[in-house]
């Protein structure tokens, strides 16, 4: 058994807001591990209660109730802890009148593990103009500031919040390219949120999925992948095929029909039904998480 | 990491050179180049006016915004970086101190150039303040060791306030905000009306004599910059970024 702690832990982390009419809730009894060096997606439709997570888990927020410890201890005015933790907001604000270039210097000062010559080829790489004013950044250039110092801060915690919002596709693949290459070297916990699952699936190793601010799915990365397929074929041989799998879709055409059942199809069972003619393919990340969420908005009703 | 994380705060609040260098050498040159002018234009009309000026009052406008700006923006930033609350405070604490001490210094060096140049060569009055009693009030003379103190004293008292209000609008919001001005403003005029109805006015002298009149303006501006402190404190511990 490992001795070191998780990287983070949360305890029945619920916060609540109080508006007209009673209190909403934002996140729920939410209760998971993270272990440490491992890159985690945390998903969900906006407002689903992401960025209230990573702002519990880092102290920039109060629960309501519940706790969060990273790496063993509450973050809260606790050093220590905070100097293991970098958390860039998507709607970070910034002094007035700051330049790309202030916002960088601070956060070298700043994260003890601060690669400066990472961060300069990065901001060359991302094409970051460091002499303008950050109110003046487009939105893409903007996540491209919290991606720099999530990236060169090294810190053993790392969040990303929307990391692609606004990005071109070079800037995401730079992103990805340098997130596995510095993973690879400096191994560390990052958590990829994102409305746009098809965009971090490829990244992650493990999937935190956010429904009205619970805690609806919690699963390797591989096992939800997959875990849901699609046969297309004659309508019977489709049945047969399919078997006593739940099915989360179905469309009939004619003599043909596409079933989305909840299971997956490897080995024997793939020979068998691309013998009988049937095409299989497996649901990608997002398809996946559509199908068991909308799965269970049904059920709840 | 080599120094000290309320040093790395301070020096991340400072890493803006406008902020707390170029801005207020800009306010307090635009507007004693205003004044200067204007005197001069009355000087031409009439060689016997009296020149006094306010203007400045204009740069510590300015600090109020700056500290209330600290914990609206810049707060919310040291957060992103890690930075406890209290580092952030104590950052912030450290740098208004400099700074006001600095500022002071150079208000009162602009004071004896005041003095040594006869009133900018216009016999006017701009870096002591611009008041005239009557019996025995001592107001000192434009660079004054008294006016190192007092101008340092407004500036803390500046930027403490605004920082309280800051901290008072990110913990309670917009209408957390109004309610504070709102109140502050209702208590002074109620303590105004009572001082008038109940006769106040000896007791407030018997504390405050206006012959010891320098003193007593940095003992008020002191305890007024020491209440903004203690607000901001008590509050920052618990507000969100």
């Amino acid at each position: 058994m490992s001795t070191t702690a998780p990287a983070l832990e949360l305890r029945s982390l619920s916060k609540h807001y109080r508006k007209r009419g009673g209190a909403v809730a934002a996140l729920e009894n939410v209760s998971t591990t993270l272990e440490p060096e491992r890159i985690y997606g945390l998903l969900g439709r906006n407002g689903a209660g992401k960025s209230t997570l990573m702002a519990l888990a880092t102290a920039q927020a109060f629960p309501t109730s519940g706790e969060a410890l990273v790496f063993g201890h509450a973050a809260y005015e606790h050093r220590p802890t905070l100097a293991k933790i970098c958390f860039v907001k998507e709607s970070q604000k910034y002094p007035d009148d700051f330049e790309v270039r202030h916002a960088l210097h601070s956060a070298s000062l700043a994260f003890p593990h601060w690669d400066e010559d990472f961060a300069r080829s990065l901001t060359q790489e991302l094409r970051l103009p460091t002499d303008r004013r950050i109110k003046k950044l487009s939105r893409g250039q903007l996540s491209a500031v919290g991606i720099i110092i999530g990236l060169a801060s090294r810190a053993e915690l790392t969040f990303f919040d929307e990391p692609y919002l606004g990005l071109d596709a070079v800037a995401r693949q730079v992103f990805y390219d340098r997130l596995l290459e510095d993973f690879a070297e400096h191994p560390r916990t990052i958590v990829l949120s994102s409305h746009l699952i098809d965009e971090v699936a490829d990244v992650l190793e493990h999937v935190l999925l956010l429904e009205d601010g619970e805690l609806v799915l919690d699963a390797p990365a591989d096992e939800v992948r997959g875990g849901v397929t699609t046969l297309h074929g004659s309508t019977a041989a489709v049945l047969e095929a399919a078997g006593a799998l739940p099915v989360l879709a179905r469309k009939d055409l004619g003599p043909v029909t596409q079933l989305t059942v909840r299971g997956r199809f490897e080995g024997a069972a793939l020979a068998a039904a691309e013998a009988q003619g049937i095409g299989i393919e497996p649901a990608t990340l997002q398809q996946t998480i559509v199908f068991l969420t909308r799965a269970g908005e049904r059920a709840e009703l | 990491m080599t120094s000290s994380p309320i040093l790395v705060s301070a020096r991340v609040q400072a890493t803006n050179r406008n902020t707390f260098v170029w801005v207020p050498l800009l306010v307090l040159g635009g507007s004693t180049a205003l004044t200067l002018a204007i005197w001069w234009v009355v000087k031409t009309a009439s060689a016997e006016a009296q020149l006094f000026s306010g203007s400045v009052q204009a740069p510590f406008w300015y600090l109020l915004v700056v500290g209330a700006q600290t914990v609206a923006l810049t707060f919310p930033f040291t957060q992103a970086l890690s930075l406890s609350r209290r580092d952030f405070w104590l950052g912030a604490m450290l740098n208004f101190s400099v700074f006001s001490l600095l500022f002071g210094t150079l208000l009162w060096l602009l004071g004896l150039v005041e003095r040594a140049t006869g009133g900018w060569w216009m016999n006017g009055r701009m870096f002591a303040f611009p008041l005239k009693l009557e019996g025995g009030v001592n107001i000192p003379e434009a660079g004054s060791p008294w006016y190192l103190l007092l101008y340092a004293l407004m500036a803390m008292m500046a930027l403490s306030v605004g920082f309280a209000f800051g901290t008072v609008y990110k913990r309670f919001g917009p209408a957390g905000l109004t309610l504070a001005i709102t109140g502050t403003v209702g208590a002074l005029i109620a303590l105004l009306y009572l001082s008038i109805q109940g006769d106040w006015w000896p007791t407030l002298q018997a504390w405050f004599p206006l012959d010891r009149f320098p003193g007593n303006v940095a003992i008020i501006t002191a305890l007024i910059a020491a209440l903004g402190i203690l607000v901001s404190w008590a509050l920052i511990r618990k507000v969100p970024a």
